[in-house]
């Protein structure tokens, strides 16, 4: 019975370190980008000009046609906006302090911590998240007063669009791991980070949406991943995924997320063999 | 080396340094292939997004396909003699946080010019790959009657524009010196130049327009330039005399962005107390 009791405590506490470490390191994460008020006032300031011109844009391309390609000026205007929005939050220059850490032999250290280091990570990770989520309200806010963004389509479009958008911002923290995991092998990642980055801003659609883009490419795209985190919300805020295929739509996040989960698990347990401590 | 000597010494040990750079960063063969391939990324990205809209939409403003490739092939290129020399000034915030800089202002030689020689930019070779690309084709395409005059114009304006992107960014990172970070400062310039810089400007209207000319001018890196080849000044409402200008105003915003960075960096703190 005491030993019952002892066995549960010792559980409860484990836990709530466990926890407590977790609260810190997404705290760590947040701090470091909410003390730097200056950069998150010109982060501000930036996304509000881009969102401006992406709008211009638009409509000059749209050159006074109400519709191309069955899409009105409206909703995709509204798309443009939002996607600019979410992808400003979600993608921010320097995210994970993984590489930094790897280069300066600092996951030595890291390594032997109570949380393991992908924990540490994907904390921290979340911390930045949610020092940029103002840096994204702030654009959608400024998407609203121009009117760019309109009301979603329907009311079980925002409860997809939240779940969406979720799942989106847990597929992009996944692939961003793989991504910065690459730095085991070769130590430098400024290369992988650039094509993740911008490749994935384009396959991702949130510069263009899918449904602009040629057949054949569209097709592609659905197969990847990247699609699921801007694109898949942002179409069904819209209303262009609808009924039943919002549904479909979000299945076919979560396998994604099982996927890279999967993928994530298989490249860790081999990257964390592959330490070597520069000078040691 | 011998024949270095003869060059004015700031520029001498630009050189000698830039080198070593080049040098170090060739020993990581992986690395330097990676980064090639991240800068036809992050540009080549943008050239996907002008085709894929172009095709789709035909016209952006009245410029053609043709006409937009040679602005944003300008564009390119200016940005390939900012990046290939200047890439390094990217670091300032880690160079000015950690203390490096203490070291810089020990040894004999342009504090500024240690900045810039201090890594090699692996990332701008892919940049200059698409760069000449883009230029040659996009020149090729364009409805230009060339003639040795309208090529040297050409030429000089990429030139210019790459000074007016090196102005720019080299005095936004003199903030770090005040404000420990200039990072999305630069970022902001950069996102601005590498996603608006290929556009033809006046189509965000007059007043962003002139602001864009006059106050952060990214309108003299590739937009100017290509109005005049194109015969499409008439646009702008500006004098023609501005556009053939701009390469003159793009070695000015240089020197005015070098000497801004060089006044902050006189409030340089060491972060070692």
């Amino acid at each position: 019975m005491i030993n019952d009791l002892d066995r549960s405590s010792v559980i409860t506490d484990r836990l709530r370190r466990r926890a407590r470490a977790w609260t810190a390191m997404i705290r760590a994460g947040r701090r470091a980008v909410l003390i730097y008020r200056g950069d998150l006032i010109w982060a501000m300031a930036g996304l509000m000009v881009q969102l401006a011109l992406t709008v211009t844009v638009w409509q000059v391309v749209y050159d006074g046609r109400g519709e191309v390609a069955g899409i009105p000026l409206r909703l995709q205007l509204c798309y443009a906006a939002l996607a600019t929005a979410v992808q400003a939050m979600i993608l921010p220059w320097q995210f994970s302090s993984l590489p930094i850490r790897i280069r300066r032999g600092q996951v030595a250290t890291d390594l032997t911590r109570p949380l393991g280091l992908l924990g540490q990570v994907l904390g921290h990770n979340l911390g930045t998240l949610q020092g940029r989520v103002p840096v994204g309200l702030a654009g959608i806010a400024f998407a609203i007063v121009i009117g760019a963004a309109t009301p979603p389509a329907s009311a079980p479009a925002v409860i997809g669009w939240v779940l969406a958008l979720l799942l989106g911002l847990v597929i992009a923290q996944q692939l961003y791991l793989l991504v910065s995991l690459a730095a085991f092998w070769t130590l430098e990642i400024g290369g992988p980070m650039m094509l993740y980055r911008f490749g994935s801003a384009f396959a991702a659609g949130s510069l263009i949406p899918l449904w602009f883009m040629p057949g054949w490419l569209a097709a592609g795209l659905q197969w990847l991943p990247f699609q699921a985190q801007v694109f898949v919300p942002m179409a069904i805020y819209v209303g262009q995924i609808g009924g039943i295929g919002i549904v479909t739509a979000i299945g076919g996040q979560l396998i994604w997320v099982v996927l890279l989960a999967g993928l994530l698990q298989l490249v860790w347990s081999r990257a964390r063999h592959r330490v070597v401590v520069q000078g040691g | 080396v011998a024949d270095l000597r003869r060059l004015p010494r700031p520029v001498r040990q630009y050189l000698i340094l830039y080198r070593a750079a080049a040098r170090a960063a060739l020993q990581y063969r992986f690395d330097f292939l990676s980064s090639l391939i991240g800068g036809i990324a992050f540009q080549g990205v943008q050239l996907l997004f002008l085709g894929v809209l172009l095709a789709k939409f035909e016209l952006i403003a009245g410029w053609s396909f043709d006409e937009v490739g040679l602005l944003f092939a300008i564009r390119l290129a200016a940005h390939v003699v900012y990046i290939v020399p200047f890439h390094a000034v990217f670091y300032i915030d880690q160079v000015v946080n950690d203390g490096e800089y203490d070291r810089y202002l020990l040894r004999p030689v342009n504090p500024f010019v240690q900045l810039i020689t201090r890594r090699f930019p692996a990332m701008a070779m892919g940049d200059v790959v698409l760069g000449v690309v883009a230029l040659v084709v996009f020149a090729s395409r364009a409805p230009i009657d060339w003639t040795p005059a309208s090529v040297g114009f050409l030429v000089v304006a990429v030139i210019g524009g790459g000074l007016v992107e090196g102005g720019i960014q080299i005095a936004l990172s003199g903030l770090t010196f005040v404000a420990t970070t200039s990072m999305s400062a630069r970022n902001f310039a950069d996102t601005m130049i590498t996603t608006f810089g290929g556009y033809p400007l006046i189509m965000f209207g007059r007043l962003p327009f002139s602001l864009l000319t006059f106050v952060f001018p990214m309108a003299f890196i590739a937009y100017l330039p290509s109005a005049v080849l194109l015969g499409r000044t008439g646009e702008t409402g500006l004098p023609v005399l501005l556009g053939w200008l701009s390469p003159i105003i793009g070695g000015l915003i240089f020197l005015g962005g070098y000497l801004i960075h060089r006044r902050l960096s006189r409030h340089y703190a060491s972060p070692g107390g």
